[in-house]
């Protein structure tokens, strides 16, 4: 007979899996930094949240519940917060977003550098006050 | 509370599988055609890695792991603020 709690804990690790699998199909299909941004964010964060109530499960009650509480509490907090910052460092030094039409003329599968991944252009009028 | 065998089995196959994707995520790192594609994968890498700390915590029943993995997040957060602030010229970032 299996206890209760293994068979929760080997459930939560599988969830974790599978959600972290879901993150990196996405990270390998999406076609640009915004949209791999949500694979980061929301996947990856979903399938940490499950790998650490696993080890919570598997430590019982007592002092280890309260810090791999605060750790998910940090992993929820921080893992959003920096896909955020990073996109938005993304967006401010002019890369383009993915579109159906740039998708016809590479495949999709990247953001062309002629159409503003490296702008030296917009970056004068964004930092020049920083100069 | 000893962990019972098969859930120390079901806690380092968990691990296993997420170091796999851990690896994988290296591919995107390497590919990745901006740098904010590879700083991104490279966070994702960094919570993979807090959670496998804590999974073989809980496999190896040894509750210190759990301070690593919380400054290894601590870090891992810092350094995607870091790279984001730094690699614009711009005041704030958040």
């Amino acid at each position: 007979m299996v206890a209760p709690a293994t068979v929760a804990v080997a459930l939560l690790v599988a969830a974790s899996a599978f959600f972290s699998l879901v993150a990196v199909v996405g990270f390998y299909r999406l076609p640009d930094v915004y949209a791999r941004a949500h694979a980061a964010s929301k996947s990856e964060t979903l399938g940490a949240l499950l790998g650490l109530s696993a080890a919570a499960v598997a430590f019982g009650p007592g002092r280890e519940t309260f810090r791999l509480a605060l750790l998910a509490l940090f992993v929820l907090v921080t893992g959003p917060t920096a896909a955020h910052a990073i996109v938005r460092a993304a967006a401010d030094a002019g890369t383009a977003p993915w579109t159906r039409d740039r998708a016809a003329t590479d495949g999709g599968r990247t953001v062309t550098p002629s159409d503003g991944t490296t702008a030296p252009a917009d970056r004068t009028d964004e930092g020049g006050d920083r100069r | 509370m000893t962990t019972p065998p098969l859930a120390v089995d079901a806690l380092l196959v968990g691990a296993a599988g997420l170091v796999l994707l851990a690896v994988l995520l290296l591919g995107r790192v390497v590919l990745g055609p901006t740098t904010p594609d590879r700083v991104i994968a490279v966070n994702v890498v960094g919570t993979a890695t807090v959670v496998v700390i804590a999974l073989v915590a809980a496999a190896v029943d040894e509750p210190g792991f759990l301070d690593v993995a919380l400054v290894y997040a601590l870090l891992n957060f810092l350094l995607s603020i870091g790279l984001a602030k730094f690699s614009i010229e711009r005041g704030g970032v958040l």
